[in-house]
């Protein structure tokens, strides 16, 4: 995890904070070891490495992730999909070079959902050169996690795993957890600050990678079925849900729907707040 | 999708978040009236805040008071009994005020400038301020430190004419502290340095001694220094959603007055929209070394402010707060100040009148 994280805690004494505070934080260890992909010994790594030959049994937990990644893949419309990281191979996002079309269109047959072979606990990845990757849902999965456990102990808490937002509760004498929102159109500073008192938080948004070339501005976020960014969509979106899974799935999806994105996310009842920039 | 992620061992929040806040604005007004006809104090007042740049909030306010009404002029004990008169011209005048703070952020702590300026016809004030605030322990403990310096000029063209300048320097320090999850203290002293010009121009005191006659003007010293500590603790009782405040503070200066305060306070929530808060405060200070209401002398150290006195006071004020919307929050309120000698334990000045005063205010701030 190479973002900044942060938890948030009050509880009875100072060592009951700490105490809670590194228990969520070896909760978000856990889950970074059974699913990064950089980690050779992760679930992901294991069944990465199986594409093409046979399947990989995993744990509950793993299984309940990815049902629901199959259920958001689904209603969705394929627009969010754990295979889409193949993608990554090509485009480089800090050369600022957009890849040949036709190196993107070679990309295509190993990426699709509809392709991967799933009865729990067996996955099956048929084809060598395919890989899933649990971001979009790992560290919103953790930082859904983490804040549980936290609250499990009896404490208010505030977990922000590289702006993926988790309140359990307010603050003491319920006053909000002020969020700030950047501004992407500006170098980085305090777009405004959004009380948050209970929910999630999570966001998607373009401006962090991107390459602009020829006055276009194309975004890291990539549409499976061509293998290119979305065009038309807003800079970045952040949805307020009841957990930060449902938040991250809903902001991706809705970047991915690029100018359909805000009557998409108006449409859901799950979400209560939307932030456009 | 929502239903796939209910299944997952996760637990499902109530999403429950504001609007998002740029900037607040709000106007405010301000109503002040003193018993049997005396001062009245009509002022509204208009303020911004906003994040004018990365890291650097900026705050503006302006106040126009108008004050009319009779002030004390003088105090006579012609027929044997202490008199206090008011003017016989009624006073109106206007003020204007000015503020302007500027408050940079670096992480958690701040730094803050800040400039004020006021002005009637006759008295010019301009201060000039810095503070800064520091948090500790994982925003548990905060610590806050300032200083500032105000200029007072008074120039009155009655007969004669007086100039008098002043010039006061202040210092505070204080400590906000989370003791638990329900309970905030905060501990504040502050020390302040005055020297120059404090007589009121306006008040003298006419003194029938046997056969002799004295007018004093007031006079009062020419430097005042002084300590004040207050003590606040806000405890929050989850089960009522409410908030308890109790206030206290001890002050002391050259001039010879201490005094207490002591405030109790409710914060409490009646629905989703409404909340009403009570407040009862107590006062009681002592009088200053040369406050008398008879002098045999005309010129000297002296005054008959009855505001330097001794006396004890409460007040008992309501206060209600709207949320109205997600942006709009309006305050209203009304207080009523009663003043008697009697009350100040172990008494108070003699012959002292009794003073009333009744405030009420309304407030509208909006976040954008």
């Amino acid at each position: 995890m190479s973002c900044r994280n942060e938890i948030q805690t009050f509880s009875e004494t100072r060592a009951d904070a700490q105490a809670a505070a590194d228990q969520a934080i070896a909760e978000v260890h856990r889950l970074e070891r059974l699913w990064s992909r950089y980690r050779p010994d992760s679930i992901v790594s294991r069944i990465n490495e199986a594409a093409g030959r046979g399947p990989v049994v995993v744990d509950e937990e793993t299984a309940g992730l990815l049902d629901y990644a199959a259920t958001a893949w689904r209603e969705s419309a394929g627009l969010f999909d754990i295979t889409s990281g193949v993608f990554r191979r090509i485009w480089n996002f800090s050369s600022g070079r957009i890849p040949d079309a036709e190196v993107v269109r070679a990309c295509l047959p190993l990426v699709g959902w509809d392709k991967v072979v799933w009865q729990r606990p067996e996955i099956h990845l048929p084809a060598p050169g395919m890989e899933i990757d649990f971001g979009g849902l790992g560290k919103e999965y953790a930082a859904d996690r983490a804040a549980g456990v936290l609250s499990g102990l009896g404490c208010i808490a505030l977990v922000n795993l590289g702006g993926d937002i988790v309140a359990s509760a307010p603050r003491p004498g319920d006053q909000p957890w002020l969020i700030g929102i950047r501004n992407p159109q500006a170098t980085p500073g305090i777009f405004g600050k959004l009380p948050l008192y209970s929910g999630a938080l999570a966001t998607s948004g373009d401006y962090e990678r991107c390459i602009v070339a020829d006055g276009r501005r194309y975004g890291h976020i990539l549409d499976p079925h061509s293998g290119w960014p979305v065009p038309g969509g807003p800079a970045s979106v952040s949805v307020l849900a009841a957990n930060c899974l449902l938040a991250g799935t809903l902001a991706t999806v809705a970047m991915l729907r690029g100018g359909e994105a805000k009557n998409w996310l108006d449409s859901i009842e799950a979400v209560s707040h939307v932030v456009w920039t | 999708m929502a239903a796939a992620a209910a299944t997952l061992p996760l637990t499902s929040l109530p999403v429950r978040a504001g609007q998002i806040e740029e900037a607040k604005a709000g106007l405010n007004l301000f109503s002040y009236q003193e018993r049997d006809g005396r001062i009245g104090v009509l002022a509204p007042t208009a303020w911004v805040q906003a994040p004018v740049a990365r890291d650097i909030d900026l705050e503006a306010r302006m106040t126009f008071d108008s004050v009319a009404g009779a002030s004390p002029q003088y105090v006579s004990n012609e027929g044997g009994n202490i008199v206090h008169t008011l003017s016989s011209a009624s006073i109106r005048e206007w003020r204007k005020e000015g503020m302007l703070k500027a408050t940079r952020w670096i992480g958690d702590d701040s730094v803050t400038l800040g400039a004020d300026v006021s002005s009637e016809h006759d008295y010019l004030s301009q201060t000039l301020s810095a503070d800064a605030k520091f948090e500790f322990l994982n925003k548990n403990v905060t610590w806050a430190v300032g200083a500032s310096v105000t200029g007072d000029a008074i120039g009155f063209t009655g007969f004669p004419a007086i100039q008098g300048k002043r010039t006061t320097r202040a210092l505070f320090t204080g400590i906000t502290q989370l003791l638990s999850p329900t309970d905030i203290l905060q501990s504040n002293l502050a020390y302040s340095n005055g020297r120059g010009y404090f007589n009121d121009y306006y008040e003298y005191t006419v003194s029938f001694l046997g056969r002799r006659a004295f007018l004093h003007r007031d006079q009062r010293p020419d430097s005042r220094r002084s300590v004040s500590w207050l003590t606040r603790w806000k405890h929050y009782v989850p089960d009522l959603a409410a908030a308890l405040g109790v206030d206290y503070r001890y002050y002391q200066d050259s001039w010879g007055i201490r005094s207490h305060m002591a405030e109790a306070s409710w914060h409490q929530p009646l629905s989703s929209t409404w909340a009403v808060r009570p407040v009862v405060r107590y006062y009681t200070q002592n009088a200053a070394d040369f406050y008398a209401t008879t002098f045999a002398f005309s010129s000297g150290v002296g005054s008959s402010d009855s505001r330097l006195a001794a006396f004890g006071a409460v007040t008992l004020a309501l206060n209600f707060s709207a949320r109205l919307g997600d942006r709009d929050t309006l305050e209203m309120g009304a207080g009523r100040y009663v003043q008697r000698a009697s009350w100040r334990s172990g008494g108070g000045s003699p012959d002292l009148p009794r003073f009333d005063a009744s405030y009420a205010m309304l407030g509208w701030t909006r976040s954008f």
